[in-house]
This record gives C-alpha cells, sequence and structure tokens, in this order.
C-alpha cells in the first residue's frame, strides 16, 4: 500500500477512534455529571412518609419538575419573559421578567408545572430555562387531616403539625416513615359526618375527633374550615386553625359529667341523693336557672340527664372551690396539654375559687378549655381515672398508669352507668343501633363582647363506647348552629345539632375500629352502676323507652 | 438485484459490476440514519421557527431522493466526465460565490445563502468537490508536483472568496483538503513538515484576524466549553447506551441547532451511544474503505481526485463529531448525510456518486473500447 495514504488512513482512524472511545467514556458510570446535575435534586429536601396507623399514605414526596433560569443565558429578557408569560398558568410578565432580567445564576421561574406546561415551554426553545427536578410533599388525600398533618415550607421544613412535629425524623438520616395512630377511613367518617352536620345546621365552623380512651391515640381529628396542605398560604386564617386545640372554649353541660364525677369521689354527693332544682340559685348577686327547668328535687343521675345548671351547682358549692380546683387540676384541665403535636392553648382558670367560680364552673362555665383537654378528661374519667396524653402516634400498647388515680374504679363505673342513662333516658337523639353509648350534651352560649347571647350558641356533644368497656371516645363541636331547615329556630341546642352527627359517626367507626356490638346483657351492668335496682329484663328487651326511669 | 449479466455490457449493467458496492450499501445505511435522525431531532426546531413539525423532515425526505439520484448518476461517469462536470461546475460554482457577497442573503450574521424564487443555495457547498476535481485534474496533467504552481491559483480564488462572507471553516476545510491532496501528490517530506507549520500559521492568523474565531478558541481552552457543547454533552450522557427512545429526547429541545451542526448529540440521546458509535463506524468505513480503493486506482487524476473528495467528506465528519463529544472546538460544520441541509446534502451526494465514479474496478473498460 501506498505509504502515503497509509498516513492518511491512519490519520482517519485516529480521529474516528478518538470520537468512539469518548463515546464509550461518556457512558462509563462517573461520566453522567453533566446529566445528574440536570436534574439535580438537593438531598436535604427529601422527607419521608406519614402514614397512618394501617399503613397508608398520608403524606409523601415525589420528585417534581420545577422551571429554572440561568440569566446568563436570556437575550432578551422581556420577549423571553412575555413567551413564558403566555404558557405558564397564572404567571406574572413582570415578575418573570425582573427574575430573568436578575443578576444571578440560578432563579426559579415556576415551582410547579405541570406536563402541558413543560412540553408548551420546550417548544418555546428557550435557552436560558430549563427543568429541575426536586423534591416535592404531596398529601394523596387532599385537605383529608390536614390541621392533624400540618404542611412544609417551599424547602419542605416541617411547618406545622406532624409535619412540624416530626421534623427532625422526617428529614433524618434514616428517613423512617412515621406511623401516626390516625386511620383514615374514620378520619373520612368523621370529616364527612361534622361536615354534613355544619351544612345542615350552617355552622361557621367545627370540630370533631376519636381517642382511644386507653391509649391516648388519636384516631381522628378534623377542624372545619379545612385547607388544602399543598398551598396552606391560600387558605385564610381562620382555616388554617385547629379548633381542637388551638382555641379554648367554655364547653357548657358536657362539663357536667366531670362534676358529678368529682362529686362522687369526694363523697359530697352519693348517687341515690337529692338535688334541689326548683325556681333558681342565688349566689350573691348571681342567679342561677335551668334552661329546661324541671322545678323539683332531682337525683344525681336525673341532673345529667336533664342537664340541670342548678343541681349541678348545688354539687359545686358542697365540694368547695378548693376540692374542686384540686380535681381539675388533677386531670390537667389548668395548664396547657404538651403532647408530639406540640403544646394546646392555655386554658383560662378562674382566678379565685369562690363560691361563684365554683358554682359556674360545675355546668360549664368560667373554665375555658380546648376540646383536646376535654376529650382526654373524659377518656381518663371512662377508664382507668388518670388523666390521658394525647399521641398522634401508633402506640402498640395502652399508657402505663402513672401515680394514684385522680378517680376511683368505683366512681369510673358510675359515671359509665350514669353517661349511658344520660343518653337513653334523656331527650338527645345520640343513640346507636347496635352500641350501648354512653354520652353527654352541651350547649353553651356564646359570649360576645362580653355578655352571654342569646340564641348564637355553641354546641357539643362528647360519646364514649362501647360504655359497659369504653374503647372510643367522641367528642363534636358546632359553632354557631341554626336550626335545621324546617325545624323550629331553638333547635340549635346539642341534642339535636351534634348528639345525631356524633351517633352517625360512631355507627359508621365501630365496624370500621371493629368495635363488636354491644350485647343487651350489659345494659343490666349499666343500670346496676348508675345506682338503679336491678331491672326486669323484660323491660330492657322493651327497649330504650321501657328502661327509662319512671319520672317522678 | 443479480439481474444484470456479466456479459450485460449496457451502462447501468456495466456500472453493478464494477461499483464498490460496500461502499455504496454503506452510505445508503448512513443516509437511512441520518434521515431518522432529521425525523426524530427536527420538529422542536421547526415549531420554534413556527413552522410545521414535520417541516425539516419533510424536505430533507426529498432532498434525500434527489441526492440518491444526483449520487446514482455521478456514479455512472467515467473519470472523464468526472473531470468535465467537475471543471464545469467549478465555473459555475465559482461564479455563484463570487455573486454571494452581492446579492447574498444574510442568515445568522454571515452571508453564505443565494435566493433564487424560494430556493435557497450554499454555493460553498458546491465549489467544495469543484474545486477538488479541478485541482486534480492540474496536478495530474504532470509529473509530480509540477504543476503545483497552477494548481494554487483556482484554491486562492476560492479561499479569499470564502474569507469575505466570512466563512472561515469552509475556507480552512478547502486549505486542509488542498494540502491533503499535495501530499498524495508526492510532496517532499521537508515541505510536508512546512505546510503543516503554515497551517498553524493560518490558524494564528484567523485566531487574530477574526472575532469569532478567537472567542470560541478561547473559549475551548479555557474549559468552558460553550453553552451547545454543554448541552451536547448532556444529551450525550442522557440517552446512555440506549437511548431515551425515539422523540424521548428532551435535552435536544434546547439544543438550538438540533437538527444541523448537533444532530449526532440530539440522535444519540434517543438512540444511545451504542448507535452513536454506529455511526461513528459508519463514517470510519466509507473513509477507509475509499481510501484502500484508491490505492489501487491505477490512474493518477482519479486516485487524487477520490483522495480530496474522500478527504474533504472525513474532515467535516471528524470536525464535526470531534464538536459534539466536546473534543474539538465548536466550529459550523455539518454532519455529512446527517445534518439537515439541501445544499450540503446535494454537493455530498455529488461528491459522493464521483468517489464511487473515480473508484470503479475497471475504469479501463472504456479506455479499452
Amino acid at each position: 500500500m501506498n505509504g502515503r495514504i497509509l498516513v492518511l488512513a491512519a490519520c482517519f482512524a485516529g480521529v474516528f477512534g478518538a470520537v468512539g472511545l469518548r463515546l464509550v467514556d461518556l457512558g462509563l458510570p462517573g461520566n453522567d455529571a453533566p446529566a445528574q446535575r440536570f436534574v439535580a435534586a438537593a438531598p436535604e429536601t427529601a422527607r419521608a412518609d406519614l402514614l397512618d396507623r394501617e399503613g397508608r399514605v398520608l403524606a409523601t414526596t415525589v420528585m417534581a419538575p420545577r422551571l429554572v433560569a440561568d440569566p446568563r443565558h436570556v437575550r432578551d429578557v422581556q420577549a423571553e419573559a412575555q413567551a413564558l408569560a403566555a404558557v405558564l398558568e397564572g404567571a406574572s410578565e413582570a415578575r418573570l421578567a425582573r427574575l430573568l432580567g436578575s443578576e444571578r445564576h440560578h432563579v426559579v421561574l415556576a415551582r410547579e408545572i405541570g406536563p402541558r406546561e413543560i412540553e408548551a415551554v420546550r417548544r418555546l426553545g428557550l435557552p436560558a430555562v430549563s427543568f429541575e427536578y426536586h423534591h416535592v410533599r404531596l398529601y394523596p388525600n387532599g385537605p383529608l387531616a390536614a390541621h392533624v398533618l400540618g404542611y412544609v415550607d417551599v424547602d419542605n421544613q416541617g411547618l406545622s403539625g406532624a409535619e412540624r412535629a416530626f421534623d427532625a425524623r422526617l428529614r433524618g438520616p434514616d428517613r423512617e416513615p412515621v406511623r401516626l395512630a390516625l386511620d383514615l377511613a374514620v378520619q373520612m367518617a368523621i370529616e364527612e359526618e361534622l361536615d354534613r352536620a355544619i351544612r345542615r345546621h350552617r355552622a361557621k365552623a367545627g370540630a370533631a375527633m376519636v381517642m382511644d380512651a386507653r391509649t391516648g391515640e388519636l384516631v381522628a381529628a378534623a377542624s372545619l374550615p379545612s385547607f388544602d396542605p399543598h398551598q396552606p398560604a391560600r387558605a385564610d386564617e381562620d382555616a388554617r386553625k385547629d379548633l381542637n386545640v388551638t382555641q379554648t372554649f367554655e364547653l357548657g353541660s358536657v362539663f357536667k359529667v366531670l362534676t358529678v364525677a368529682v362529686g362522687l369521689e369526694k363523697g359530697a354527693i352519693g348517687l341515690h341523693d337529692q338535688l334541689d332544682a326548683r325556681g333558681s340559685l342565688r349566689i350573691g348577686r348571681q342567679t342561677i336557672g335551668d334552661f329546661r327547668p324541671r322545678n323539683r328535687v332531682l337525683t344525681v343521675p336525673e341532673s345529667l340527664i336533664h342537664s340541670s345548671n342548678i343541681a349541678n351547682a348545688r354539687i359545686g358549692l358542697k365540694l368547695g372551690g378548693e376540692r374542686y380546683r384540686e380535681f381539675v387540676e388533677a386531670m390537667g384541665l389548668t395548664q396547657p396539654l404538651v403532647f408530639e403535636g406540640g403544646t394546646t392553648a392555655r386554658p383560662q382558670v378562674p382566678g379565685r375559687w369562690s363560691d361563684i367560680a365554683v358554682a359556674t364552673v360545675a355546668f360549664g362555665h368560667g373554665l375555658a378549655i380546648t376540646p383536646l383537654h376535654y376529650t382526654a378528661a373524659v377518656a381518663g374519667m371512662l377508664t382507668d381515672g388518670r388523666p390521658r396524653t394525647p399521641t398522634l402516634l401508633a402506640q402498640d400498647a395502652i399508657q402505663e398508669p402513672e401515680g394514684e388515680p385522680v378517680l376511683s374504679p368505683r366512681v369510673v363505673e358510675a359515671m359509665r352507668g350514669l353517661t349511658w342513662r344520660t343518653l337513653h333516658d334523656g331527650r338527645s337523639q345520640g343513640r346507636v343501633e347496635g352500641y350501648w353509648v354512653g354520652g353527654k350534651t352541651g350547649t353553651a352560649r356564646k359570649v360576645v363582647n362580653g355578655r352571654y347571647q342569646t340564641g348564637v350558641v355553641r354546641s357539643s356533644f362528647v360519646a364514649a363506647f362501647p360504655i359497659d368497656d369504653p374503647q372510643y371516645v367522641v367528642f363534636a363541636m358546632l359553632d354557631e348552629p341554626k336550626a335545621a331547615e324546617g325545624h323550629p329556630r331553638d333547635r340549635i341546642t346539642a341534642g339535636w345539632v351534634t348528639a345525631p352527627a356524633v351517633s352517625r359517626m360512631v355507627a359508621r367507626i365501630g365496624p370500621i375500629l371493629g368495635v363488636a356490638p354491644s350485647s343487651p346483657d350489659a345494659a343490666t351492668t349499666l343500670a346496676v352502676w348508675s345506682g338503679q335496682t336491678p331491672p326486669v329484663r323484660a323491660q330492657l328487651e322493651g327497649g330504650a323507652d321501657a328502661a327509662r326511669e319512671p319520672r317522678g | 438485484m443479480t439481474a444484470f449479466s456479466r456479459t450485460d455490457n449496457s451502462l447501468v449493467a456495466n456500472w453493478w459490476w464494477t461499483v464498490d458496492r460496500p461502499l455504496l450499501a454503506v452510505l445508503g445505511l448512513l443516509a437511512a440514519t441520518g434521515l431518522v435522525f432529521v425525523f426524530t431531532a427536527s420538529p422542536p426546531v421547526a415549531e420554534l421557527k413556527n413552522l410545521n413539525p414535520w417541516h425539516f423532515a419533510v424536505r430533507q425526505s426529498i432532498f434525500l431522493g434527489l441526492a440518491v439520484v444526483v449520487l446514482l448518476t455521478a456514479s455512472l461517469l467515467a473519470p472523464l466526465g468526472v473531470r468535465r462536470i467537475g471543471t464545469f461546475l467549478f465555473i459555475v460554482s465559482l461564479g455563484l460565490l463570487a455573486l454571494v457577497p452581492l446579492i447574498g442573503v444574510e442568515v445568522n450574521g454571515a452571508v453564505r445563502w443565494l435566493n433564487f424564487g424560494g430556493l435557497s443555495l450554499q454555493p460553498s457547498e458546491f465549489v467544495k468537490p469543484a474545486l477538488i476535481i479541478v485541482t486534480a485534474h492540474v496536478l495530474a496533467s504532470q509529473e509530480g508536483l509540477r504543476a503545483l504552481p497552477q494548481a494554487m491559483l483556482p484554491v486562492a480564488v476560492v479561499t479569499v472568496l470564502l474569507l469575505m462572507q466570512p466563512d472561515v471553516g469552509t475556507a480552512l476545510l478547502v486549505l486542509v483538503v488542498f494540502a491533503a491532496m499535495v501530499f498524495m501528490a508526492g510532496l517532499a517530506w521537508p515541505w510536508v513538515v512546512g505546510m503543516a507549520s503554515a497551517s498553524v500559521g493560518v490558524l494564528v492568523l484567523a485566531y487574530h484576524s477574526f472575532g469569532h474565531v478567537q472567542s470560541r478558541i478561547d473559549g475551548f481552552l479555557a474549559a468552558d466549553s460553550g453553552f451547545q457543547v454543554e448541552r451536547a454533552i448532556q444529551a450525550l450522557t442522557a440517552g446512555g447506551w440506549f437511548g431515551q427512545g425515539p422523540g424521548e429526547g428532551v435535552i435536544k429541545n434546547r439544543l438550538p441547532d438540533s437538527h444541523a451542526d448537533f444532530i449526532f448529540a440530539a440522535g444519540v440521546e434517543e438512540f444511545g451511544l451504542l448507535i452513536g458509535i454506529v455511526v461513528v463506524l459508519l463514517f470510519a468505513s466509507i473513509v477507509l474503505r475509499a481510501l484502500i480503493l484508491a490505492d489501487r486506482q491505477p490512474d493518477r487524476f482519479a486516485q487524487l481526485a477520490a483522495i480530496g473528495l474522500i478527504t474533504q467528506f472525513g474532515l467535516q465528519a471528524a470536525i464535526n463529531l470531534g464538536v459534539n463529544v466536546a473534543i474539538l472546538p465548536a466550529k459550523g460544520m455539518t454532519l455529512p448525510f446527517v445534518s439537515y441541509g439541501g445544499s450540503s446534502l446535494i454537493a455530498l451526494a455529488l461528491g459522493c456518486g464521483m468517489v464511487l465514479a473515480l473508484l470503479r474496478r475497471t475504469p479501463s473498460i472504456v479506455v479499452i473500447r
């Protein structure tokens, strides 16, 4: 072969060989640096999932594109900003122009960008813009349980709720998912029923929760109106507020169960004691009256069944301010509750436990606590007599009892019987087919500008089931309910408003939580616990009406 | 295709038995690959220019059909025909090249195009193969390098006209091809060293005379490979060995010349580095096969012309690939048969057709008759 052709051939072989080797080099691992930079994801924004107690995803993190630009490669700021504004949803041309014209090397033009927009932006073929994949927090159930889950900021740092409470764990090196006590299905049922009640009664807001009575686990907690955790900034401040923990309320008559419990515990009253509820009760310059006066002497169970302010005020007076104060302190109702989810609002406690103060607190006014305080106290009252510490985390075991119980087992049993009778003998619509439920209504007149208003109320209902061995406590509260369509205007009391809502909640969540239907025999035990002489079995089988104690 | 008898002496049958079929086959494969690349890489560019997404792809298909006809027709020629057509083309394209500064159209800052009622033409593409034929003819007309002074006149005129556009890249290409031909014609080794030094000198001169050449080389030396090249590397790596799949490439969208100078990177993003290596092998085998055939070519004109044409083809491919994989500084150069461009495609088809014609196994048949 001609030596000169060989030289030429060798030159070409060398150049093509170099290109080929370079291609092999680009394909070898370790050379993907530029590609990696293209899909750069800052690792510190990664975040573990939040799961419900059954392992269902409540919050997760996905990789999603965002639109970024390197202003150094922008050729015509105005033209490119205009072109981008035309294809980006809700983008302001002025803002884009400011970003594209900036001195920086990396600007984020859009944090969220959909496939159509991506395609449209790509078609613009602007050299300066590119897409960067980053971690985006996703809440697959939308606004469901938004207050419990909370939300994160643009850098995926937890700002509220469980996201803030478990921020360190979720972002930690292991990034173990956090299993919450929440049950997605129960949460769904609670929010639906709460929402239904709010719309039926055109209420301003509402809150509801389900607590495991023995472990303090929050199986569901809802506060409506809610918000979209993906865009917390777009919700108004009221919607972001969790009514269960951030605000204290005078809860009204639901508080009376605690008054009776402490009265029985301290021996101030017996189950068969008589309480004078005739006329009204005058303490100094104050007069206490009943909402629906019986004008007779009531037994202790009747003081709950008829929700007598006078009778409960008398129990408070018999106890005295000092003993009552000790009790509410022991039940944890005077301090903010501290749990993983943060700290609740601070209760408003009477400054001096005078006669009028204790009489007022005894029927649920003058002491303002959060719904979480109240639910935890009732859970303790109906189980081991100790206040519950609420928890957001799924628990594997029941809480170890700490210290002396505040309420003795005798009183706990009595309270189970009394709440059962209150619901089953009373006028409220809180009964549930298939379960023996204990419950108490509460309709508190709202204070506006320092005065109690007429017709403007906050109605609440607490229920526990199965009441012969309580597993779950359900609490619901509606702010400023109106009477349902076609009902008399005064049907804004808890018996008409929240009791039916809680009844529906219990009926739905009982099977989800695997609570077996109550046996009719349990009613005999409950009746005895409430101080009734064993009723004739046939009466019980005749239904709730037959079991009603004759009224005198 | 074996319908031709060996005793059939018709033009086509004669061609079939004498043309180098492996070379023809590889060229066909390359053209087919190029068409696929244009089909996947050009729609985003077309949309960017507010054209039908398939604008470039459809036009390229038409050009390719035309190119096949040009290539096959040219490959039918005898060396004498190649010389005549080459000389004629040289006169015409030189005339057009001279017209460019007067009536040319400016595209991207350089005046390289002539517009004839909707048809645009890049004379520099056609002057390249024509100049090679003319140079080969002049050099072969006398023993050794005695005709070198005469051969330097046409190349000097073309170089000056190209620098006026300015098209430094093509001018350099023309000079390097000329140097290769002079080398093949038997330039004494001391002169080879001298010419090599001279070309370095030209490069230095270009660096100091033309701002855009300077900035490109500066940028390359400063390891700031430039925006397009950076994106090209992203495209090459994004595809991995097997590619993102046809039409699935995304980086091509932000590669402004993804249908032309950077089509290789855009294609590899979608079809993978393995296909990229296959494309490089196709180019290498075309060049090496042609050089081997040229070695066996007894006719001095045919040998010089074929080597000149294949050197032009190979250099263009090597420079484009080198830029795409960032081992050479960014330089506007199309990838033969792959990049979009009608003038380039037709001119290269003509050049390759001439190579096939010049390298036919028994060109002496014509002489015997």
